[in-house]
């Protein structure tokens, strides 16, 4: 707090003497510009977006040295009446002073600087500098990405060593002692009301977790020789995160998940070069690029609250048939893995408006981190020792993909009212890691199993090509277009899938300050053949029946037809008023052949947008969507064998319905003296699950589910802005945040569920309100 | 490996080919091949005087102050031609209409642009699907009344200005699970190039699952267990512009598993109102994280035990 209010009263004195070197006083800000058919309407501002900050310039003659900026502090209070991790999801909102905004920018004997530092000493600051002279262009950026998921999650682990969670030795030897006698006296009293009042009192007084990780991106990007005929571009990236993820679904089984937080400690870093070179003829390309990403950690390791010593389990422990299982599960966590790409392209400039453009890339991706073991159960010795690494058939994966990608394009205006662009982009993913065959693995930690198990390096091969040609009518301009992709997989149900897809679309200039633009698609994929076993087998050494529905389609590789339909108006009716309005609509339908599956899918859209404004003096805008999704999910419900019985069938039409709002008036009370900026914005959306299942078989009934991702979050802003003088401006501000969520799958879950024990991390409702004085001089 | 060769060729030869036809380097733009190509008359040996723009057009003049555009080799007549006849008109007392850009036609308009700025990736701009769409540069650039800090583009940030006309996006960022669009963390052209003609989506990425692994490189793998449709296309599960369920997912676990997943037992299983929170019969494939509270490595798993990616 004293350190930020140091730096606030730091850029003040900076920023007072500075101005005296500006040639004349700052300018007042420019006007809206007036409408045209091609333009847009007036943007609606967002709540989240910092208060404007004034960023002059000093008028004079063009092309001479300038220099101007804008500082910007405030005092802020903040009430928000609960812990939810969703209000400060992906920002910081602090209290006290805040340097929300402070920039610095100008050109000096031909020297070009924009400094901008956002967020100053926040939890999601953002500093960034661009430098800029004839020869070169640098830009270097450093920002700080919080991402809470839950806060005040509970549980019975505590992190030892980074990446180990442990339940303290004498709980687990109480919780396995209590089972164990339980068990003596009678199995069927292992149950959820007996595991709940066993864990009861100790999860009371367990460890509070927040979940939240931070991305710390820093970026350096050179240009050399930038608008010249050859300029060579080189950039580099880091990327720390660190933090919990939201909770890993680690388990021990059907009967015993124990949700923890997944350990992050990730590192991400890419170089690259590219030489560009400009013609009159057209360009050429190349570069280089290196990509790793480095794990801290191998694996998480995470204690069974139920078991102090290791033993063979059940996939159901702890329940009427089985106590044992093991003491500790270790998951791997995502492994290091680095790429190698080259790239290079051309563009030719032909008669006619014609140019062909041409791009290759070939990459290698490449991971080989060593295996951790089968198991962390010394229990299981038998066929072979699990818990041994020296029992695997190979130490890592030697994994590698070839990627290799060209793409191919020609556009062309050879008369003026006729276009035509067709394009070729080939997309291959040459999966060519080894194989490897396991003798069998261990469920959940718990026991081995027999099955032998083959990894399956799953890749593809994706062909589209793209053919349009347009004519313009004068007002109208109406376009016809063809449209392939043909995929290959290997190991999948399909070998290749084909779609074939029509388009015609049109812009309409209906008046000068007008126009309608509108396209349809119509599109169906096909396959070959479909195998609905092939790709279950592909991972079995030794394949015995199938489980999976033989009649189920895959909605990847499904036969579909699609349509989707756009359309779009807008309008500027004099410099006052401009309007848009839209419709959107994407509909698939799947042919399942009477069979399984996800059997359509649609999501539709409309909406308008308005902006006036009718002088320098105030401005209104205002925007309404309502949007419509829907999936129809055909399902059976089978036991230990395939079911063929239809009687066992069940359908799940998952709908959403959201509704937006926004609308916001920005108004000059006093000319350059006082004005006033409220926006408000809400948006809600109803989910609901319609589950559906005919009487007579196995489920025989189903009950829908109302509370299905329901959400509502308004947002209320206002700033009163008075120009004290020229260059120092004051404002009061304030801004309230309401949202809710219902859902009947992931709120209040509570600490103890049946076989779970979960963190019931608080993401839910919130409301906030922020209220804040600012003052921002600028030069 | 039979394509290294091949890439290898096609670099080397165009590299020789680059060597062979090095003429004389580009053009700068001028006002005279701007008349050429629009019909215009050219413009006058000297360029209008801004200052002398500025008299009538005050905000315009500075609002172009400090650009790039001040430096321009014929000033305003640049892009507009007829600026000096428009001039002379007005000083004569004659109502000679101005050399509005705003007033051209969209492929004028981009014409216009392109005369200077068809390099890097706005040189693929023509027969993309904006272009086709009759968007043109101003139509998301503003040259003299620019209100970014980058870009000069006509809204504080680029998603401002993409969602003029992509409304439904517009909403869809402002779901409860989104990237951070709306708090400014992301922006559109992170992953899209409203430029580009030549990637699908306007995709800055060869694939939609190569953007992806931009930030989430711990994704890549390969893995051992690989998940197929994960390998294929993380659209298939993610909607990338804002979901109401949870990870972006397009619909809800298990659900969405089950989409492709209805095999004997638990998969198949209908899971409903019961087995929610405060159901009759709670159960754990149905609420928190379902599937996903036993199958966590659902992107992929290296452990030797992880064929169903439950390690």
């Amino acid at each position: 707090m004293r350190s930020t209010l140091r730096f606030a009263v730091a850029t003040f004195v900076l920023a007072v003497p500075l101005p005296a070197l500006a040639q004349t006083p700052a300018a007042s800000p420019s006007p809206k510009p007036a409408a045209s058919p091609s333009a847009a309407p007036a943007p609606a501002p967002t709540a989240e977006l910092a208060p404007s900050h004034a960023t002059s310039t000093a008028p004079g003659p063009l092309g001479e040295d300038f220099q101007g900026g804008s500082a910007e502090a405030t005092v802020q209070g903040l009430d928000v009446d609960t812990v939810s991790s969703k209000f400060l999801e992906y920002r910081d909102v602090p209290t006290g002073v805040a340097v929300p905004n402070v920039r610095a920018f100008g050109e000096k004997d031909r020297f070009r600087y924009d400094l901008l530092a956002e967020g100053v000493r926040q939890a999601d600051e953002h500093y960034r500098g661009l430098l800029g002279h004839e020869g070169f262009r640098l830009g270097l950026d450093f920002r700080r990405i919080p991402h809470r998921f839950g806060n005040e999650g509970r549980t019975l682990l505590a992190p030892t060593s980074e990446g180990v969670l442990e339940v303290s030795d004498t709980l687990q030897r109480a919780f396995q002692g209590a089972l164990e006698q339980q068990f003596a006296k009678d199995p069927n009293g292992i149950n959820f009301t007996f595991l709940s009042g066993l864990v009861a009192p100790s999860l009371a007084a367990g460890n509070v977790v927040d979940l939240a990780l931070e991305r710390q991106r820093s970026r350096v990007d050179l240009e050399l020789l930038p608008g010249r005929d050859f300029s060579l571009h080189v950039n580099y990236f880091h990327e720390r995160r660190t933090g919990d993820r939201a909770a890993a679904g680690t388990s021990f089984g059907f009967g015993n998940v124990v949700e923890t937080p997944e350990p992050v400690h990730y590192l991400t870093q890419d170089v690259s070069a590219v030489g560009s070179l400009e013609r009159k003829w057209g360009s050429a390309r190349a570069g280089l690029g290196y990509n790793r990403f480095d794990d801290r950690l191998q694996s998480e390791t995470w204690d069974n609250p139920f078991r102090a010593v290791d033993s063979l389990g059940s996939s159901s422990s702890p329940n009427s048939s089985s106590i044992g299982g093991p003491t500790q599960g270790r998951m791997a966590l995502p492994p290091d893995n680095e790429a190698f790409r080259g790239f290079g392209g051309a563009t030719f400039r032909l008669p006619g408006h014609t140019r062909i453009m041409a791009d290759l890339s070939l990459a290698r991706w490449r991971q080989n981190d060593t295996f951790i073991p089968y198991s962390t159960n010394t229990a299981i010795t038998s066929p072979l020792n699990a818990s041994n690494p020296a029992t695997l058939p190979t130490s890592s994966l030697d994994g590698r993909i070839g990627v290799f990608s060209q793409s191919y394009t020609l556009t062309s205006r050879p008369r003026l009212p006729l276009q035509f662009t067709a394009r070729y982009r080939d997309y291959d993913v040459n999966n060519d890691t080894p194989r490897i065959s396991f003798p069998g693995y261990v469920q959940f930690d718990e026991t081995w199993q027999t099955t032998g198990r083959i990894s399956v390096p799953y890749g593809y091969h994706s062909r589209r090509f793209d053919a349009t040609g347009a004519y313009d009518f004068d007002r109208l301009n109406l376009e016809l277009g063809y449209h392939y992709n043909g995929f290959d997989r290997t190991f999948r149900e399909t070998g290749k899938t084909t779609e074939n897809t029509v388009s015609v679309a049109a812009n309409l200039r209906l008046a000068e300050w007008s126009s309608l633009r509108g396209s349809y698609e119509r599109g169906s994929r096909g396959f070959d053949h479909y195998d609905f076993a092939h790709s279950e087998e592909a991972s079995f050494v030794s394949p015995g029946t199938p489980t999976n529905q033989p009649i189920l389609r895959r909605y990847d590789q499904a036969a579909r037809d699609l349509d989707r339909v756009t359309a779009l108006v807008q309008g500027s009716p004099g410099d006052k008023f401009s309007f848009s309005a839209f419709y959107r609509l994407d509909n698939e339908d799947y042919d399942l052949e009477s069979g399984l599956g996800l059997s359509s899918a649609h999501y539709s859209a409309l909406g308008a947008d308005l902006d006036y404004t009718p002088s320098t003096r105030w401005s209104l805008f205002g925007y309404y969507s309502h949007e419509n999704g829907e999936g129809f999910l055909l399902g059976r419900q089978s036991g230990s064998s395939i079911s063929v019985n239809s009687a066992d069938d069940w359908t799940s039409r998952i709908t959403d319905k959201t509704d937006t709002f926004g609308a916001g008036a920005n108004l000059q009370l006093v000319p350059d003296r006082w004005a006033l900026n409220l926006s408000a914005r809400y948006q809600n959306t109803d989910g609901f699950n319609d589950l559906f299942s005919p009487p007579g078989g196995s489920p025989d009934v189903a009950f829908p589910i109302s509370d299905f991702d329901d959400t509502r979050l308004v947002t209320l802003t206002g700033e009163l802005r008075y120009a004290v003088s020229h260059g120092w401006r004051l404002a009061l501000g304030t801004w309230w945040e309401d949202y809710r969520i219902r859902d009947s799958q992931t709120q209040n879950t509570g600490n103890y569920a049946p076989s779970s024990f979960l963190l019931n991390a608080n993401d839910g409702d919130y409301k906030a309100i922020v209220a804040y004085v600012g003052v921002t001089r600028s030069w | 490996m039979s394509r290294i060769p091949l890439l290898v060729a096609a670099l080397v030869g165009g590299g020789l080919a680059l060597v062979v036809a090095s003429s004389e380097p580009r053009a700068l733009a001028s006002g005279e091949a701007l008349a050429a190509a629009s019909g215009e008359a050219p413009p006058a040996a000297e360029p209008v005087n801004p200052e002398d723009c500025r008299t009538c057009h005050e905000p315009a003049v500075a609002g172009i102050q400090h650009t790039a555009h001040a430096g321009v080799a014929q000033r305003c007549e640049s892009c507009h031609l007829g600026a000096a006849a428009h001039m002379q008109g007005q000083m004569d007392g004659k109502d000679t209409p101005g050399p509005s850009v705003r007033k051209l036609k969209a492929k004028d308009v981009t014409a216009t642009c392109l005369t200077c700025h068809d390099t890097g990736r706005q040189a693929h701009f023509t027969g993309g699907v904006h272009d086709r769409r009759g968007v043109s540069c101003i139509s998301c650039h503003s040259v003299h009344a620019f209100k970014s800090d980058r870009a000069q583009l006509k809204g504080a940030r680029d998603a401002d200005t993409c969602f003029t006309c992509h409304q439904a996006i517009r909403a869809k960022t402002l779901r409860t699970s989104h990237h951070p669009v709306r708090e400014g963390r992301l922006d559109c052209a992170v992953c899209h190039d409203p430029h580009d003609s030549t990637h699908p989506k306007m995709i800055t990425a060869e694939y939609v699952n190569e953007k992806c692994y931009e930030c989430h490189t711990e994704k890549r793998g390969p893995f051992l267990w690989e998940h197929a449709p994960v390998r294929e296309n993380c659209m298939l599960c993610h909607d990338p512009h804002g979901s109401n369920h949870d990870k972006l997912l397009v619909s809800k676990q298990p659900y969405l598993c089950q989409r492709c997943h209805l095999n004997t037992r638990h998969p198949g299983s209908l899971y409903d109102s019961r087995n929610a929170v405060g159901g009759t019969s709670v159960s754990n494939r149905a609420i928190e994280h379902g599937c996903k509270n036993c199958h966590q490595n659902v992107h992929g798993s290296n452990s030797p035990s992880g064929p169903y990616l439950g390690r």
